[in-house]
């Protein structure tokens, strides 16, 4: 219902994984490359003849200069990887429905927040350097767990105003990311990280926040 | 004795933090996110100014319609892809004013200036929000959500990014921060003003419109007791910029493409989920 929501009020969605089909498909030179290839092209109505023979007409169509014959092979090969996508989903209900959302939300909630820092490869990286991303992976790691503690302690075993307040949010993004649409991109969970930092000031100070609109609240302005 | 020195030593430092001058903490909490933010600029891409800015793929698609409208008084044309149809045009009261006056290049930069100047302010103002729920304890609340809001980079590192995650939180805590007042101090131009600044995290990131119809509800529940003539002008305050800037966006689409879209086109890519990757034997 929500994804459909999303979708009748506009939202754009894009269900994307590093392993799956869809990467694949953008990265088709890659993956040939590597000869890695995500399970959806692993079933009984595909086979690694197709694959071969994808690459041919890959190969074909990134040397043809005629645009219109270049689009005819690439709508070939791309309805070919589709319907094997299509197999798979048949044939793995329970990967496609449930696994999928469980990995997105493992793969969305504990990102490597460190990994846009724009250092050199690990190879080439200094201590310094290599200790700044690890500090920042493990603070990030450190901040979400918690802070979802104080977000589920604030909305479930004491429901507080606090935990309604920023905790709206934060569930709505770690819910309709990676549960509804299956994305699980670093850069959607930013608000929701901004969000759970005064559940971690809570629960580092202990302290139980008071009603928004009590009156003895509302008297004592910051 | 140590471990209560020490958490004297740190409960001296919350209480110095929440006792400086607001202005003092805005302006370190800035200084911080625009070095963070021209650091790593700088880092990924050292020919400064041509290619300083993060360009992504969804870069284009965010500014391109802006700069069509520059150069020809339109946002979009035939020629524009159907993903550029899919955007709204969050960035256009921050990009357009700068272009008017500025290269393309200076533009962009100057946009990731005032993004990160936004994401300091919005650790301030996160701050000042999160103690706000509290009577006991307001300064360390306060000094603890300051401090790791300032440091972290999961948000400061889209700064230098032309996307939308940067403004958009800045925008939504302005937002959520001018709402809590509102509630507290029972003002309709606060709850006006609120509803602005969530109009503008909403036409960056679209999906965000449930996230105002929540805090509609919220304000409801908070009047609960008083359902009248008041609590209808509090919920028309806060969704007026909303509901009006969506009609003339909407109208505007239309009008250029011929339908009537609310937000913008859904896309939606179906694809499959892999548990890994496998090699054909």
């Amino acid at each position: 219902m929500m994804k459909e929501a999303t979708r009748v009020t506009g939202g754009q969605f894009i269900e994307w994984d590093p392993d799956g089909a869809m990467h694949a498909l953008v990265n088709i030179d890659e993956q040939f490359k590597d000869d890695f290839f995500p399970d959806a092209f692993f079933s009984d109505s595909f086979s690694r003849i197709d694959l071969d023979e994808i690459r041919v007409e890959y190969a074909k169509m990134k040397t043809t200069k005629d645009p219109k014959a270049s689009e005819a092979i690439g709508i070939q090969i791309t309805s070919k990887l589709r319907n094997a996508i299509f197999q798979y989903e048949q044939n793995h209900p329970l990967d496609r429905q449930i696994l999928s959302r469980l990995r997105a939300f493992k793969r969305f909630y504990f990102q490597r927040a460190a990994i846009l820092i724009p250092f050199p490869k690990r190879e080439n990286q200094t201590m310094i350097q290599l200790s700044i991303k690890a500090f920042y992976t493990v603070f990030y790691w450190v901040i979400m767990l918690i802070g979802s503690l104080g977000l589920l302690k604030n909305v479930f075993l004491r429901p507080s105003q606090f935990g309604y307040f920023f905790g709206g949010i934060t569930g709505y993004i770690l819910v309709l990311f990676p549960i509804v649409i299956i994305a699980s991109e670093q850069r959607y969970i930013a608000i929701a990280y901004m969000m759970i930092i005064p559940f971690v000031a809570q629960m580092l100070s202990r302290t139980e926040p008071e009603s928004l609109f009590d009156a003895q609240a509302i008297s004592k302005q910051y | 004795m140590n471990l209560k020195k020490s958490s004297r030593a740190i409960g001296q430092v919350l209480n110095f933090i929440s006792e400086t001058r607001p202005l003092i903490l805005i302006l370190i909490a800035v200084l911080i996110k625009v070095s963070v933010s021209f650091y790593f600029a700088s880092l990924s891409n050292p020919a400064f100014p041509e290619e300083w800015f993060q360009a992504t793929g969804d870069t284009q698609d965010f500014i391109e319609p802006i700069e069509n409208l520059y150069k020809t008084g339109l946002l979009y044309t035939e020629l524009h892809n159907n993903a550029m149809l899919h955007r709204m045009p969050g960035f256009l009261p921050f990009y357009l004013p700068l272009r008017f006056f500025l290269s393309e290049t200076a533009a962009l930069i100057g946009i990731v200036f005032f993004q990160s100047i936004l994401s300091g302010i919005s650790c301030y103002v996160l701050a000042l929000m999160a103690a706000k729920f509290f009577s006991k304890h307001k300064a360390r609340i306060f000094s603890i959500t300051f401090l790791i809001a300032i440091v972290s980079i999961t948000n400061s590192i889209f700064d230098r990014y032309i996307l939308s995650e940067s403004f958009s939180t800045s925008f939504l805590i302005f937002s959520l921060y001018l709402f809590q007042s509102a509630l507290k101090n029972k003002k309709n131009s606060l709850l006006l003003l609120s509803g602005s600044f969530m109009t503008v995290t909403i036409f960056l990131k679209p999906y965000f419109i449930f996230i105002q119809l929540y805090f509609l509800l919220f304000l409801l529940f908070a009047h609960r007791k008083e359902l009248n003539a008041r609590l209808l002008k509090n919920c028309l305050s806060f969704t007026l910029i909303t509901v009006v800037s969506l009609g003339i966006w909407s109208t505007y689409y239309h009008h250029l493409r011929g339908e009537w879209v609310l937000l913008q086109k859904a896309m939606h890519t179906r694809v499959i989920w892999g548990s890994k990757m496998h090699r054909f034997k």
